[in-house]
């Protein structure tokens, strides 16, 4: 009997989370993956943390090692771009001319840096942070330097700043914005951080936006509406794109990002999609989001599994997401979709405190500061839609488990 | 290298060989052993790496920090041999160690 084949064209953590997924749910098809990455699939977050850091070796990012794709029959092939999807004849075509048809397609694609302009001169003084061969070289390059720019002040921007201060570097953030992190959190936490990074003496500059780059006899100079800043070299963090292209060529309905349902089923119902690369539906806030965690890869994951072997279980998570800067943990539960209050428990001072974002008397949201127990307890009542008393909510003499009497 | 053998919760041994320095989580996930998700990837983030540790070997482990109590102070299966496998990092002392894993992660 012929086996039923599924090809998953990505390798990261939606990609091996559904092919870890359907090996756990015992599915007697062939699976295959294919990346265009030269290294077996592996974790990101520990990029702009310890492995930056140098803290971690490479190996230690793998999610499993060579032996389980051996042992599972699972089919990897890294370096193995996907230029083009054939969903009539249901086939994919690879460098070279080569095919490969399948019954079930899984597109986990994930997302690409927003690139910045830059002169061919100076283009070995850009970097971005998305892969390891990009850690490895920034990580060549702060060896010989002293001073580094980096655009962009968002969490992975920030958490690249922390780490290359710890290492001895003077640091510069220049944010466009009127505060770091305004696309993603609230002022509470943009000004929290933006006093951690001063406190360590990093730079912070907002309400400045990035007019260009120039060469310098000392390194490179980014022109700014405020002036010029001379570093050694530039990391740029200004956000991701979702890659969606290779799907919307092959007609699968694509709108930043590829339009799947509850299922991980895009338009097509041959083909599913799980991961950074995806605008899915989320029922908490009733709106359709693209979002960039390991939560959501890791679940969409699971439910592509599902989705394959015929039990289709719906994806239903509120989102949480983690990001660490000195000693700092920062851990957020929740989307801030139009509170209505905000309610800080905690002191901002000591480092140790977390924001509720309110609507309607729920929890919607939480930004938990070396607070873990506050963001526990803030996944339970979200996800259970629980009314609180705001009052005891901010009162530390209530403990947290004991908020809804 | 030394010797931990993982328990499933249905009392299926895994005995496997781990390196020193990589945490209980690592040992478990890189022998792809089932019963911990580890999801955060070992940042203390996620508690879905919780095992059990029997008091013999208590005082050769780390102790826990607040953290790492608070953390699984939430999770549905805590006992009071609970502990977070990603802030366990292995020493030589570690050999013959026995982990029992929960249910599920969740
Ligand atoms: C520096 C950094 C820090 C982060 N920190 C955190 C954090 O603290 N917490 C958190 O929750 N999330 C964090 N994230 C986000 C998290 O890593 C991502 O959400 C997650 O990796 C998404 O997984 P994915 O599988 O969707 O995509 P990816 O991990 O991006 O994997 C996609 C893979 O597909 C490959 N690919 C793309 N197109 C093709 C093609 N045509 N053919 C073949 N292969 C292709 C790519 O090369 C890549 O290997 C961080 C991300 C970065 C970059
Ligand atoms: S792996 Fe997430 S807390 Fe241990």
């Amino acid at each position: 009997m012929i086996k039923e084949k599924t090809l998953i064209i990505g390798g990261g953590q939606a990609a091996c989370q559904t092919a870890t997924s359907l090996i756990s749910k015992k599915y007697d098809g062939e699976i295959k993956i294919f990346c265009s990455e030269n290294y077996l699939p592996y974790q990101r977050p520990p990029l702009s943390k310890k492995f930056l850091m140098g803290e971690l070796d490479k190996e230690r990012l793998f999610f499993k090692p060579e032996k389980f794709y051996t042992e599972n029959e699972i089919s990897i092939n890294l370096n193995s771009y996907v230029q083009r999807i054939d969903i009539e004849n249901k086939e994919i075509f690879l460098e070279n001319n080569k095919k490969e048809n399948y019954d079930n397609l899984v597109i986990a694609t994930g997302t690409i840096p927003r690139k910045i302009d830059v002169d061919k001169k100076i283009s070995d003084k850009v970097f971005y942070l998305r892969s390891i061969d990009d850690v490895l070289n920034i990580r060549d390059k702060i060896k010989e330097s002293k001073k580094v720019t980096i655009i962009g002040g968002g969490y992975i921007g920030l958490e690249v700043a922390a780490i290359i201060n710890n290492l001895g570097l003077q640091v510069t953030i220049v944010e466009m914005a009127p505060r770091i992190l305004e696309r993603v959190t609230s002022e509470t936490i943009s000004s929290f951080y933006t006093k951690v990074h001063r406190q360590a003496g990093v730079e912070v500059l907002t309400n400045t936006s990035v007019e260009g780059l120039s060469e310098n006899n000392n390194g490179i100079e980014v022109i700014t509406s405020n002036g010029g800043i001379i570093s050694d070299f530039v990391i740029v963090g200004i956000g991701v794109l979702p890659c969606d292209t290779l799907a919307s060529e092959s007609g699968i309905e694509v709108k930043n990002g590829i339009i799947v349902d509850e299922f991980c089923k895009t338009s097509n119902d041959s083909v599913f999609s799980a991961g950074d690369c995806t605008m899915h539906p989320n029922n908490f806030y009733n709106k359709n989001i693209r979002l960039e965690s390991v939560h959501n890869a890791i679940e969409q994951g699971k439910t592509v599994a599902t989705s394959i072997t015929g039990e289709k279980t719906a994806y239903n998570q509120v989102p949480w997401f983690w990001s660490d800067q000195y000693e700092t943990k920062l851990q957020i539960v929740g989307l801030l979709d139009n509170y209505d209050d905000i309610i800080v428990r905690g002191d901002t001072e000591k480092q140790s405190f977390a924001v509720f974002y309110i609507k309607d008397n729920a929890i919607i949201a939480s930004d938990c500061v070396n607070r873990p127990a506050e963001h526990m307890m803030s996944r339970k009542l979200i996800s259970g839609k629980v009314l609180i008393d705001k009052n005891r909510l901010s009162d530390e003499t209530i403990p947290i488990k004991e908020i809804v009497n | 290298m030394v010797k931990i053998i993982y328990i499933e919760h249905d009392g299926t041994e895994h005995p496997v060989d781990v390196d020193i320095g990589t945490s209980i989580m690592e040992g478990a996930v890189s022998n792809s052993i089932p019963g911990i998700d580890a999801d955060c990837g070992g940042g203390g983030a996620c508690a879905t790496c919780m095992v059990f540790i029997g008091d013999e070997w208590k005082d050769k482990i780390s102790s826990m920090s607040d953290e790492e109590e608070s953390m699984i102070d939430f999770h549905e299966y805590k006992e009071d041999s609970s502990r977070l496998g990603c802030q366990i990092p292995i020493t030589e002392e570690f050999d013959g160690l026995k982990v029992r894993m929960p249910p599920s992660q969740y």
